[in-house]
C-alpha cells in the first residue's frame, strides 16, 4: 500500500515555515528600505549642510567682497561632495556663480538654502548659497544600505526558520511519518508491532507508539479468540449437520440424506435416460445376536457390516442405514438390470461371510430386493416401496437371497401370503 | 596762580593718559561726503565699495606696523581683532583681485595725502579737525 503524497506533515510544515519567513522577511525589508531611505536622505542633508557650514566664511568674504575666485572656489568645493547636484552663491551686487552637475534638475528637487551674514556684522545678510541634494545618489545609497538590512534580516529569519522546522521534523513530523508509515502496513491480529526511532527519547509519541502496541496486542487476542471460536462453531455446526444427516454409530448417511440423494439421483437421470437401482437390504440372523450377546456387541457388528458394505460399493454409490438392521444402497448409474444383481450379490456374499468381534464367530446373512428406474417407479415412495416388496420375497425365498421386483409381487405384498418366485434372469 | 595751572595741567594729562583719544575718519574736503557710518567706512575699508556715495573712488588710507590706534580703529569699524583682518586680506589679496588700504607711514603723511586726494580717507586720533583746510572730519569714534 502507498502513503498518499498530499498529506504529508514535513511537506505542509514546511511551506508553513518558509511562506511566513519570506512574508515576513519581504515586509521586513520594504520597511528597512523605506527607514534606510529617509536616514539617508536625512544624513545626505546633514552632509550638505556641514559641508555648506565649512565654505559659509569664505562664500560670505566673496559675497561681501564680490570676489569671483573665492565664490568659484567655494563652489569647486562644495561640488566636491557627491551628493551635491548643484551648488550657488549670488549676492544682490550682480555677484551669481552656479555649477551644475546635470544638465536639468529634474532629480534633485530639494533646495538647501544658507543666508550669508557680512564678516563684518552679523546682523546683515549679504547674500546666499544654495545647493541642491542629488536624490538619485541618495536612492542608490538607500538601496545599498537596505540591500544590507534586508540580508541580514533574512538571514537572522531564515536561521531561526530552519531551526524550528528541523526540531519539529526532528521532534514531531519524523516520528509520525515513520508511526504512520508503520502502522498503514500493519493488519489487525497479526503479531507485528511498531517500532520506535533508534534513540527517541520518552515523550507523547513514545507514549502513543506503547498505546498502539498495547491495542494491537489486545486486538491480536481478542481477533485470535474469535477465530478459535469461529473454527468452533463451524466445526459443531459440521459436527451436527453430519449428526442430522447420518447414523450416528456406523457413519453411514441415514434416510434423510439417503431421500436427498435419492431425489438428486432421480433429477439427474430424468435428465440423461440414465438407469438407476435401489437395493433394500434386511439382516437376517441379527435381532438374536443383540439378544444373546448384547448390544455392544450388535453395535459391533453393524459397524463391521457397514465397513463391508462400504468395500462393496463404488465411491458413487451411497450406503445408508434406515433401519435397526435395515439398509440401502443407491447405484445412481447402471448399464443393466444385471450390474445391479451383480453388486447385491456381491454384497449378499460380503455379509455371508462370518464375523469376529470380540472372540465370537457370528454369522448373519441378509436379503436383499432390487428396484430398478424407471422400470420399477419413477418416483421415490414407488421405487422404495418395490424394493421392499422385492426384499420381502427375498425372506419368503429362504432368506440369503436376492430377488429384483416385479410387477406380478404386487398383490401378493397387499395379501401378505406370498407364493414362490423365481428368480428374474 | 601758576601752580593751580599746572596742576590742572596735570590732571588733564594724567586723564587724558588714561582715556584712549577718539579716533576721527577724515576725508578730502573736495568730497564733500558730509558724515559717514561706522558701516559705510567698514565697507570702504574692507574692499566691499568700488565707488563713494558722490561717485568718486574711494582710496582708504592705513598706517604701516601695527598700532593700538589702528587696532582700535578696526576693533571699532569691524568688530574684529587684526589678526583676523589680516587673514582677511591674506585670503582676498590671494586672488589677486583685491587689495587693502594702502598703508603710509605716520599721521602727517596720512594727513598730506587725504588733503591732496579727491577720493581719500584717512584715521587718525586726537586732531584738532580744523588743523588743515584741505581735511574734513566724516566720522568720530569715541
Amino acid at each position: 500500500m502507498k502513503m498518499p503524497k498530499f498529506s504529508s506533515l514535513k511537506v505542509r510544515l514546511f511551506l508553513i515555515v518558509f511562506t511566513s519567513t519570506a512574508v515576513i522577511g519581504g515586509c521586513t525589508v520594504l520597511l528597512m528600505f523605506f527607514i534606510a531611505f529617509q536616514n539617508k536622505l536625512q544624513e545626505g542633508e546633514q552632509q550638505i549642510n556641514q559641508l555648506m557650514d565649512t565654505v559659509e566664511y569664505s562664500a560670505a568674504i566673496a559675497s561681501y567682497s564680490g570676489n569671483k575666485e573665492i565664490a568659484n572656489d567655494v563652489i569647486k568645493g562644495l561640488m566636491r561632495g557627491d551628493n551635491v547636484c548643484q551648488a550657488r552663491l549670488y549676492n544682490n551686487d550682480g555677484l551669481d556663480i552656479s555649477v551644475k552637475k546635470y544638465a536639468t534638475n529634474e532629480q534633485c528637487p530639494e533646495i538647501i538654502t544658507h543666508n550669508l551674514s557680512s564678516p563684518f556684522d552679523d546682523k546683515e545678510i549679504i547674500g546666499h548659497l544654495e545647493t541642491r541634494m542629488d536624490s538619485s545618489i541618495i536612492k542608490t545609497r538607500a538601496f545599498h544600505q537596505a540591500g544590507q538590512l534586508a540580508l541580514s534580516i533574512l538571514a537572522l529569519i531564515i536561521l531561526p526558520g530552519l531551526v524550528i522546522w528541523i526540531s519539529i521534523a526532528r521532534l514531531i513530523t519524523i516520528p509520525i511519518h515513520h508511526l504512520s508509515k508503520q502502522l498503514h502496513q500493519i493488519s489487525p491480529g497479526t503479531h507485528t508491532r511498531v517500532n520506535l526511532i533508534a534513540g527517541q527519547k520518552e515523550d507523547e509519541i513514545v507514549q502513543l507508539v506503547h498505546d498502539v502496541n498495547h491495542l494491537l496486542g489486545v486486538v491480536e487476542i481478542t481477533l485470535s479468540e474469535e477465530r478459535e471460536q469461529r473454527v468452533l462453531i463451524k466445526e459443531m455446526k459440521q459436527k451436527y449437520q453430519h449428526l442430522a444427516h447420518h447414523d450416528m454409530l456406523t457413519g453411514l448417511p441415514n434416510r434423510s440424506l439417503f431421500t436427498d440423494r435419492l431425489q438428486q439421483m432421480l433429477a439427474q437421470a430424468k435428465r440423461s435416460t440414465s438407469h438407476g437401482a435401489l437395493i433394500y437390504l434386511d439382516l437376517d440372523k441379527f435381532k438374536p445376536v443383540n439378544d444373546t450377546l448384547g448390544h455392544n456387541i450388535g453395535d459391533l457388528v453393524l459397524m463391521a457390516i457397514a465397513q463391508r458394505l462400504l468395500a462393496a460399493v463404488r465411491e458413487s454409490d451411497t450406503v445408508a442405514r434406515i433401519g435397526g438392521d435395515e439398509f440401502v444402497v443407491l447405484l445412481p448409474t447402471i448399464e443393466t438390470r444385471k450390474d445391479a444383481i451383480t453388486v447385491a450379490e456381491k454384497i449378499r456374499h460380503a455379509l455371508d461371510q462370518p464375523f469376529e468381534v470380540n472372540g465370537h464367530i457370528i454369522r448373519i446373512g441378509c436379503s436383499l430386493g432390487i428396484a430398478v428406474y424407471p422400470d420399477h417407479g419413477e418416483d421415490e415412495i414407488s421405487l422404495m416401496k418395490n424394493a421392499d416388496t422385492a426384499m420381502y420375497l427375498a425372506k419368503q425365498n429362504g432368506r440369503n437371497n436376492v430377488q429384483m421386483f416385479q410387477e406380478a409381487m404386487n398383490p401378493y405384498a397387499v395379501s401378505g401370503s406370498w407364493p414362490k418366485f423365481t428368480a428374474e434372469t | 596762580m601758576m601752580r593751580q595751572t599746572l596742576l590742572i595741567c596735570i590732571c588733564l594729562w594724567a586723564s587724558a593718559a588714561h582715556a584712549e583719544p577718539d579716533i576721527t575718519i577724515i576725508a578730502n574736503s573736495k568730497n564733500d561726503l558730509g558724515s559717514l557710518t561706522r558701516k559705510q567706512i567698514a565697507d570702504i575699508y574692507m574692499g566691499r565699495v568700488t565707488s563713494l556715495p558722490n561717485g568718486s573712488v574711494p582710496l582708504p588710507l592705513d598706517y604701516q606696523g601695527d598700532s593700538a590706534v589702528r587696532a582700535r580703529f578696526y576693533q571699532s569699524i569691524t568688530g574684529k581683532n587684526m589678526a583676523q583682518i589680516n587673514a582677511y586680506w591674506a585670503r582676498l589679496s590671494f586672488t589677486g583681485q583685491a587689495n587693502p588700504p594702502r598703508r603710509l607711514a605716520d599721521k602727517a603723511t596720512i594727513m598730506q595725502v587725504v588733503g591732496k586726494n579727491q577720493g581719500a580717507l584717512g584715521y587718525v586720533d586726537s586732531v584738532a579737525p580744523d588743523a588743515d583746510a584741505n581735511v574734513t572730519p566724516v566720522l568720530t569714534l569715541k
